[in-house]
């Protein structure tokens, strides 16, 4: 421990990792919340894995592949907003659909790429130590802009969230509100792959939330709470890789489901000491 | 009397198919209309076309005809109660203020005059002391209280109510029609049911919804009428004691 924190002010990459993580938590924990409380949940996770189709095709263009990615992922996020809302397709079905044929794209055009491709690995599983300073001005202006539309349309998505319907006879700018936010869905996915892998990118948006609703039951309270934990799971899963020589992607989730783990126990404790003073009143 | 929606020769549904077929009512703004009608009938249709949720096919529906076109006509909504994600995290209290959303400009947040307005609701439903919980912490009871709240707190000129006596114990389902009859007298009312027996003491007129839609002057409504309209549902018609005739289904 004293170990890591010697090494951290010594070296750059891991203050940058220090900094990657505190824009993960912000973005996953606000971009998050709106995913779990609108049960889009598996809409991320087909977002996050067709994204590697747009590493693929970036590879064998030669181009950055989180811009590759970003596009891709940005676009199938609209794209499935779009057809949904019209009622076009089934969408478990059609993300199930895309999810796969996203990867097939992606593990085809790496296949084409001549040669050796470096860092796939680092897409798939994430490898926060590798996130370069403009990486970090990426995150933090992606992180500038999802906390400032929160703020000022803070009542729209909730209540676009709670009941669509009546926010659209309300009078709200249902279809704009939602457009936005898929599509910040879409970024906040690009951005942490870095950090976590796009394989396990999806728990750092519902691990945090799921601890957090544990203590707390309104959104904008697990939004906070969700920022807290993410940040306090990223650090101590950095140091248990750092320390165990572990992958830091996998550390980091096997550190949010421990702390899931542990907010479980303490609510049960809770609640049995709650029940115990209450019964001898 | 005020006209307050005029739907004239409306075809409507989702898609391409038309549920709801030549579609002709006007509602002013003293009516108490009960809906009723079987299953996949259109009846909520009719409602989501009411507040402009769904557009017409074909034909026309105009809100507040005979005023200006900068008058906009308010109306509160109570959803199907299966509609609604109880588990989703939100408070009773946001949950009633955002009847009055359409108000805010971005960024203000409620006033006092809107809260305590909220809280007078709450009281009035009897409810009170749940303003904090979130609305996954209510019975189907309570919940449906809330959202009548949010339905009624702006002040609606029209309430469209999609079942409100789904989940709703009997005690305040006596207690729900006192209110929208009181309610009756400052906005006009809509109102789906299933169970047209204990409302029909307190709706005006009946509309019968299968496809089209049947609307009869009166609340009293006999068997041979409701088969005129093609409209099969159980019924009552009232003389000295009430009773329930059951209407028979189309066997088509």
């Amino acid at each position: 421990m004293g170990n890591f924190i010697t090494e951290l002010l010594n070296y750059n990459f891991l203050i940058n990792a220090l900094w990657a993580s505190l824009f993960a938590s912000i973005i996953c924990g606000i971009v998050g919340t709106y995913i779990v409380s609108n049960r889009l949940v598996f809409l991320s996770g087909g977002i996050t894995h067709s994204s590697f189709g747009g590493i693929g095709i970036a590879y064998y263009m030669g181009a950055n592949p989180l811009l590759g990615a970003a596009i891709f992922s940005v676009l199938s996020a609209l794209g499935i907003e779009y057809f949904s809302a019209r009622g076009r397709l089934r969408q478990d079905s059609a993300i199930g659909i895309w999810w796969s044929f996203g990867m097939a794209i992606g593990i085809i055009f790496i296949y084409l790429t001549p040669g050796y491709t470096p860092n796939l690995m680092t897409y798939l599983f994430g490898s926060i130590l590798t996130v370069s300073r403009i990486e970090i001005w990426f995150m933090a202006i992606l992180a500038f802009i999802v906390v400032m539309f929160f703020i000022i349309f803070f009542r729209n998505i909730l209540y676009i969230s709670f009941d669509e319907e009546y926010a659209h006879t309300n009078g709200l700018p249902v279809n704009l509100i939602k457009y936005v936010l898929i599509g910040l869905v879409g970024l906040a996915i690009v951005i942490n792959i870095k950090v976590v892998g796009i394989i396990l990118l999806i728990s750092l948006l519902t691990i945090p939330q799921s601890i957090a609703n544990l203590f707390t039951k309104t959104f904008k309270n697990i939004i906070f709470w969700s920022i807290g934990i993410g940040f306090a799971g990223i650090l101590s899963g950095l140091i248990f890789s750092y320390q165990m020589d572990i992958p830091s992607g996998a550390s980091i989730i096997f550190t949010l489901v421990l702390f899931f783990l542990i907010g479980k126990l303490v609510q049960l404790l809770k609640h049995k000491i709650y029940y115990l003073v209450n019964k001898n009143k | 009397m005020k006209k307050l929606v005029e739907i004239k020769d409306v075809y409507a549904g989702y898609g391409g198919g038309a549920v709801l077929k030549n579609v002709n009512l006007d509602i002013y703004d003293n009516d108490f209309i009960g809906v009723i009608g079987p299953n996949g009938g259109g009846k909520t249709t009719l409602i989501k076309l009411l507040l402009g949720i769904i557009k017409p096919h074909q034909g026309k529906i105009q809100w507040l005809p005979e005023t200006s076109e900068h008058e906009k006509l308010n109306i509160g909504y109570l959803p199907q109660f299966q509609s609604i994600d109880k588990q989703f995290p939100i408070s009773v209290l946001e949950v009633v203020l955002s009847g009055v959303m359409n108000r805010k400009k971005i960024l203000s947040g409620y006033t006092r005059q809107e809260k305590d307005k909220a809280r007078k609701m709450l009281s009035r439903m009897g409810i009170t002391h749940l303003e904090r919980n979130t609305i996954g912490e209510l019975s189907g009871g309570e919940l449906q209280r809330v959202l009548l709240c949010r339905a009624i707190i702006s002040n609606p000129q029209m309430l469209l109510l999609d079942e409100p006596n789904t989940f709703v114990d009997n005690q305040f389902e006596g207690e729900l029609y006192e209110l929208l009859k009181e309610l009756n007298e400052q906005m006009a009312i809509l109102l789906i049911t299933h169970d047209l027996g204990t409302i029909t003491p307190y709706v005006k007129t009946i509309a019968c919804v299968n496809r089209e839609v049947h609307y009869h002057k009166s609340n009293v409504i006999t068997e041979k009428q409701l088969s005129a309209y093609n409209c099969p549902i159980q019924l009552i018609t009232h003389g000295e004691v009430p009773h329930t005739v059951l209407g028979k289904h189309n066997k088509s």
